[in-house]
């Protein structure tokens, strides 16, 4: 499955986007050194969880229009293992693009958004963002306008996942142990969980047609 | 003629309530004219939750029997519940900002509230972009399904985020609790009552239109 | 159907051709009845991976990887298929076909003909027991017909099955020892 990741245009343009809207919050605040822990985690996180919204969507459209996932269902594969190895390949597109956006945060606001916490958010946020952007993105690329219809469903459905991660890097950022760490660490790995067991389940009756 | 008598008493609960709430009912002596919102904030809210809920239990019926009556109701719901959590939020807004001195807080239950209706705004606009047929029924009914499997997560989420962030709560009468008088509770009551009534006559007659269309288009 | 047998389906434009090739591959399911391929239900895991593993599918579109080059389209889907000895076969496949030139080239620079080439050599990889094709011959010259309808003729001499739709009377008339017309929804032999 991991010959997919012979696509990079997906790491590209997350990157970029997110490169995009961190330059724009850069180039606007006043004093970019000075900048709050609460809004920089906003800034990364926002900027993630967007472009990577656009990325995908382009990437399902693009296996739609090639019907190179209903190739792969013709194989004697599994479905929960093409949903797996979908989910993996995400997950790593994401992690790359993850490391490219922290390291230009860092430059723009002379910041160290890196720590501990931030290195357990990255896993746990992308586990479950891929999890679930893979489901509705196949969900989507079956409609016209895929890329509103993904953004619409994905956003609200990750909400506590980008809560935790925007939690644990603000506490990264200021430097100080984050309250309540433990809860959201539970929180995230809950939610990854239920999405993934879930979502596994239900993988066959969506791409039923 | 069952319609019609219906009609008659959820039009007169309809009324009675608009006479309680307006001139029948003691004016709360700590927050004033304003309090007065909450005999339409709150019948409003439990309609758009009893709609969430719906919306989830018939999407899972229809999941399981595949009976497309059940696909109906479930958008008629979620059409209906949507504009209640409107109304919910519209009329929580308005009240909040003399009460509590802010129009919107991060507390749990008004994040909940939020999110939840965005999901299912979502659910509505996905039944209108996608191509019409026995998919998009199945995958709409998913789509809320996993609405409702996220809704404890988000509240739950929602109320660490809570604990992180105390909230400042600067209006005059954030502090103060005030409790209702049996007039009030009533007047309350009679509200919820004729909003549950106007709810499922409203559902009622979406689930006809929507069948109908159904029919047409078969 | 039976082994050996090489059924055309024919039919006018829109009648359901591609849809009832569809249903048999597993991609779509119907809405009423019930469909068994190989004596199994397309439809239900684990049973459809056995059919899944003896079938070849070549669609209207060329379902291949646009950006990776032919050498690694053939090898996923071998790999996927379970062939070990997926370099082998995958020449074998290409020679066959006239496109080992190809091999080190991406699908998106290649022609329509010679993508339909690389998408049909893409169903023969597992020398499936039955072929499922839709309009085989769309796009391609007069030569690779030819190529084309020897492959279905020695296909035929292994007894195994084809099942094909096509709008070209010479390739048709080689290919096929059975035809049948589908006509507003009824399927009758000719």
């Amino acid at each position: 499955m991991l010959i997919e990741l012979k696509s990079k245009e997906i790491v590209v343009t997350i990157t970029l986007f997110s490169l995009l809207v961190v330059s724009i919050f850069a180039v606007t605040s006043s004093n970019p050194s000075n900048l709050s822990a609460e809004i920089g985690s906003g800034i990364i996180w926002a900027s993630i969880v967007f472009s990577g919204s656009i990325a995908m969507s382009k990437f399902f459209s693009h296996e739609e229009k090639n019907e190179t996932l209903n190739a792969v269902l013709l194989m004697p594969v599994p479905i929960e293992l093409i949903f797996f190895g979908k989910i993996l390949s995400l997950f790593l597109f994401l992690t790359i693009s993850e490391c490219l956006i922290i390291t230009a945060f860092s430059i723009l606001f002379n910041s160290n958004p890196l720590s501990i916490y931030i290195l357990i958010a990255i896993p746990v946020f992308n586990l479950g963002f891929s999890c679930v952007v893979t489901f509705f993105g196949i969900i989507s690329s079956k409609s016209r306008s895929n890329e509103i219809l993904l953004t619409l469903l994905l956003i609200p459905i990750i909400i506590p996942l980008i809560m935790f991660a925007t939690e644990l890097t603000r506490a990264g950022l200021e430097g100080i142990a984050s309250q309540n760490f433990n809860l959201w660490l539970s929180l995230g790995i809950l939610f990854d969980i239920v999405f993934l067991v879930v979502l596994t389940f239900l993988f066959g009756k969506i791409i039923e047609q | 003629m069952l319609r019609n008598l219906y009609l008659i008493i959820s039009g007169a609960a309809l009324l009675l309530s608009v006479w309680m709430i307006f001139i029948w009912v003691p004016t709360e002596v700590n927050q004033g004219l304003i309090q007065r919102i909450l005999y339409i904030h709150v019948p409003f809210a439990w309609a758009s939750m009893v709609a969430i809920i719906a919306v989830a239990i018939t999407s899972l019926m229809f999941l399981i029997t595949k009976k497309i009556h059940w696909d109906n109701l479930a958008q008629s719901l979620a059409e209906v519940g949507v504009v209640s959590a409107v109304v919910m939020l519209f009329s929580g807004i308005v009240w909040a900002k003399p009460v509590w001195g802010i129009w919107w807080t991060g507390e749990a239950k008004l994040t909940t509230a939020l999110i939840l209706f965005l999901i299912y705004c979502a659910y509505l606009v996905f039944r209108n972009y996608f191509p019409p047929g026995g998919a998009r029924n199945r995958i709409a009914a998913i789509i809320a399904l996993i609405g409702a499997i996220d809704s404890p997560i988000i509240y739950y989420a929602a109320q660490i985020w809570q604990q992180n962030h105390p909230q400042v709560v600067v209006g005059p009468l954030a502090t103060q609790e005030s409790s209702l008088s049996s007039e009030m509770v009533i007047t309350l009551l009679t509200c919820v009552l004729a909003v549950t009534l106007m709810f499922i006559g409203i559902v009622w007659v979406q689930y006809k239109t929507i069948s109908r269309k159904g029919l047409k288009n078969v | 159907m039976e082994h050996g047998d090489s059924i055309c389906i024919l039919g006018e434009n829109g009648s359901g051709k591609s849809t009832l090739l569809r249903i048999f591959s597993g991609l779509l399911k119907p809405d009423k009845g019930t469909v068994k391929v190989l004596d199994k239900d397309p439809y239900k895991q684990p049973e459809n991976l056995f059919i899944k593993q003896k079938m070849g599918v070549l669609m209207h579109s060329n379902m291949l990887y646009p950006q990776l080059t032919l050498k690694e389209n053939l090898s996923f889907f071998s790999k996927l298929l379970g062939i070990i000895e997926y370099k082998t076969r995958v020449n074998e496949v290409a020679d066959e076909l006239n496109i080992s030139r190809f091999l080190n080239i991406e699908i998106y620079k290649l022609s329509n003909g010679n993508q339909r080439k690389a998408s049909f050599a893409k169903s023969l990889l597992n020398d499936p027991e039955i072929l499922i094709a839709d309009e085989p011959d769309a796009n391609i010259d007069n030569d690779t017909i030819e190529t084309f309808s020897n492959i279905f003729l020695q296909r035929s001499k292994k007894s195994k099955a084809n099942l094909f739709t096509s709008h070209n009377e010479v390739f048709f008339k080689k290919c096929s020892n059975r035809k049948m017309k589908l006509n507003s929804g009824s399927l009758s032999e000719l």
